[in-house]
């Protein structure tokens, strides 16, 4: 029925769409864009899109990875509009002879996650956030299932690096 | 730390993400939706856009449907001149009907067709189209973002004009527009029920001499049919999920088929001996397990029954098929990647042949010629992304790659001439393959020029101007070294991206050194260059007075750099 109203165009249906798929648009989008209140335009524009174009959809089924689709398109269209202005973010306190911002391996490995490129993290987290199968990534990100594959393995050996206890080299400090 | 094998990762990678993802908090309301969605309708009531989006053009990926064009080849009137552009050529003429040469040239289309403009539609759309059999060509239902999806128009061949025709009763769903063998056009509906409480799908007959529709029928089950397909003897076999049923234009009713061996099929091609070959698809199973299919069957219209037939050498989205002139069908679609794939079937041996095509294509769509040349739009999978069109010679067995600059969205009509209608959005135009007699209509004005997809703007670097310094703000001093090519313009600003406090000075020359004092809100803010410097080309190290060292990241982009000491 949901897919019913949206290939009518029913606004009513945006309601229903927030509900259900809002939170899993917006994790995606937050993902790959890397900013709460980007992500939330993303999911914004995603849905209204959803609704000028449901008349598209013809497999009920299709409706999450569709939307997912459109979300995640939004999302890495953003980041090639924003991969000119780059974010310089001070991080604290870091003792030298540990690598990356903090000591703390889940903090460690959610900011390896987040310096993942943009599509390879849209990967990590369609499969390991929203327990997608590889087909159904592959979809969404309109790539081979093999290309998915490769670029989840990528981004697991990525991430066992950033894991790993190896020193850092001390970084050049100026005092005031 | 240990490290980890596979599965702990992948374990703990699931954990992280959920602590982090899990606890994001959307704040969108349905209010705030409905605040914008109005806002963008004022946008579109006074600044229409016409033509097919990337988006609208991604959305549609899910759509299945073939187009099936069967021309009949007729001799074309004989032209006076006319002032050819490029791509036209002036054929001798042939005998004028006393079998006395006739001193007037035909200008037909030079090698690799023309396009050229005819009459705006009504109103928006993108497709649903068939020729009716005086050859006019009947297009129902609207573009994306419109919403009454149940009016139609009439496109004449001998004027190049557009007139509306009758709506149909309820708005077009399921199955396109299908001419049946007495001239009429069957097609599938979607009766509005109330929210909620479901809809129902059915059908309706249009009735070319009255210009009205008249409802039918609906299948068994109330489901809605797609992928038709006009048997010899007049019924017509429609698909719809994981099975068929043949619709009887004399005594307007359904009937179900014998039991298909699999489900998900898209594409549909009568055979010469009036079997029916379905082959490749997709579907969901257990509406999250995406799948794609190289099953096949024919279907027998005598028995009513189906026969699973070989595989396709690829499992394939199959999108079009179309019969060839020597009895073989063409197969087109998108495999595994996406990328175009193309197969042909022989129904005397019973087997597939992959044929090649060029790389790096993605499939968009097609339309056969009155010579059963098939011709196919796509696009390349490049950044950016080119439109591309390709011409398939059923002789030979062999492509082309053609030059004309059209990316193929829309509809595609074979009208009697052997020309072909596209329209797409409120434009029309024709499509002149190379041979065939230039029509006489009048000028009309050229459509804008494509363009599929959208490029993406090239964002201009933000001023570095200083934002609105807060009270209490706090003053930062660091060294900023920059080893890239480029001066790099340095500014605060919060999540947004909105300016909120001050750099100075706030431009590093290339390969310069630099003290910068940043003014900060009490509750924070970011430091952002403009352009990227690339990973370790910006060195930024300061101390704010808590103990420890200071690591400053350089992010985005498609990775971090961090600093090189």
């Amino acid at each position: 029925m949901t897919v019913q109203a949206l290939r009518r165009g029913r606004p009513e249906v945006l309601a229903d769409l927030l509900d259900r798929f809002g939170r899993d648009m917006q994790a995606v989008a937050y993902l790959i864009v890397r900013d709460r209140a980007a992500a939330e335009d993303i999911v914004a524009d995603s849905l209204l899109a959803a609704l000028d174009h449901g008349r598209s959809l013809r497999d009920n089924d299709a409706l999450r990875p569709w939307l997912l689709r459109i979300a995640t398109n939004k999302a890495l269209r953003f980041r090639q509009r924003a991969a000119r202005v780059v974010e310089l973010q001070v991080v604290e306190g870091v003792a030298a002879e540990h690598r990356g911002p903090t000591a703390d391996d889940s903090l460690t490995l959610w900011q390896a996650v987040r310096d993942l490129p943009p599509r390879m993290r849209a990967a990590i987290g369609l499969r390991y956030y929203l327990d997608l199968p590889v087909d159904t990534v592959a979809l969404v990100l309109d790539v081979s299932p093999n290309t998915v594959k490769t670029q989840l393995k990528s981004a697991l050996a990525h991430l066992r690096t950033a894991l790993a206890d190896e020193p850092m080299p001390v970084p050049e400090v100026r005092h005031a | 730390m240990r490290e980890l094998d596979d599965t702990a990762l992948e374990r703990r990678l699931r954990e992280v993400l959920k602590d982090h993802l899990g606890a994001l908090p959307l704040d969108l309301t349905v209010d705030a939706l409905d605040r914008r969605r109005g806002a963008r309708n004022v946008e579109r009531r006074f600044g229409r856009r016409r033509g097919m989006t990337l988006l609208a053009a991604a959305a549609l990926f899910l759509v299945g449907g073939a187009l099936v064009g069967s021309g009949i080849l007729r001799v074309p009137p004989v032209l006076p001149t006319m002032p050819p552009p490029s791509g036209i050529a002036v054929a001798s003429p042939g005998p004028n009907q006393s079998g006395a040469p006739s001193a007037s040239p035909i200008a037909v289309a030079g090698p690799g067709g023309v396009w050229i403009p005819t009459g705006s539609m009504l109103t928006p759309r993108e497709e649903h189209s068939v020729r009716l059999l005086d050859g006019r060509v009947l297009v129902v239902g609207q573009s994306a973002g419109e919403f009454d999806p149940a009016t139609a128009e009439l496109y004449d061949p001998a004027s190049g004009t557009w007139s509306a025709t009758g709506s149909m009763l309820a708005p077009l769903y399921g199955l396109p527009p299908t001419l049946l063998l007495d001239g009429r056009v069957l097609v599938g509906d979607e009766v509005d029920g109330h929210y909620g409480q479901g809809d129902f799908f059915g059908h309706e007959l249009y009735d070319p001499t009255t210009g009205t529709w008249t409802a039918t029928s609906r299948m068994v089950g109330d489901v809605p049919g797609d992928t038709p397909t006009v048997l010899q003897d007049g019924r017509v076999l429609a698909l719809n999920g994981g099975g068929a049923q043949v619709y009887d234009p004399a005594s307007g009713t359904w009937t179900a088929t014998g039991k298909m061996n699999d489900r998900g099929y898209e594409t549909a091609a009568l055979l010469s001996d009036g079997k029916v070959l379905v082959a490749g698809g997709q579907g969901f199973r257990g509406g999250i397990d995406y799948y794609l299919l190289d099953s096949a069957q024919v279907y027998d219209p005598v028995t009513g029954s189906w026969t699973a037939i070989a595989n396709m050498h690829a499992k394939t989205r199959t999108a079009a098929a179309f019969l060839q002139p020597d009895g073989k069908v063409l197969v087109l679609g998108s495999a595994s990647g996406p990328s175009f794939h193309a197969e042909v079937y022989d129904p005397a041996t019973g087997t597939w042949t992959e044929l090649p095509v060029r790389p790096g294509i993605r499939y968009g769509t097609a339309t056969q010629l009155s010579d059963g040349a098939v011709l196919v739009f796509g696009v390349t999978d490049a950044e950016p992304a080119a439109c591309t069109a390709d011409l398939y010679d059923p002789h030979t067995a062999s492509w082309t790659a053609t030059s004309m600059l059209r990316c193929g969205g829309g509809s595609f009509t074979l009208l009697l001439d052997g020309t072909v209608l596209n329209a797409h959005g409120s434009s029309s135009e024709l499509y002149v393959p190379a041979g065939v007699a230039l029509p006489r209509l009048p000028a009309f004005p050229s459509p804008p020029p494509p363009v599929f997809p959208s490029p993406t703007p090239v964002p201009t670097p933000l001023p570095p101007a200083a934002g609105p310094v807060p009270p209490n703000a706090r003053s930062w001093t660091v060294t900023v070294d920059n080893g890239s090519s480029e001066p790099a313009a340095l500014f605060v600003a919060d999540d947004t991206l909105r300016l909120v406090g001050s750099a100075t000075p706030n431009v590093v020359p290339a390969g310069a050194t630099m003290e910068v004092t940043f003014l900060f809100p009490v509750d924070g803010g970011g430091i952002y260059v403009n352009p990227r410097p690339g990973d370790g080309a910006l060195v930024v190290a300061a101390d704010i007075g808590i103990p420890g060292k200071i690591v400053i990241g350089l992010l985005g982009g498609d990775g971090a750099g961090w600093l090189s000491p």
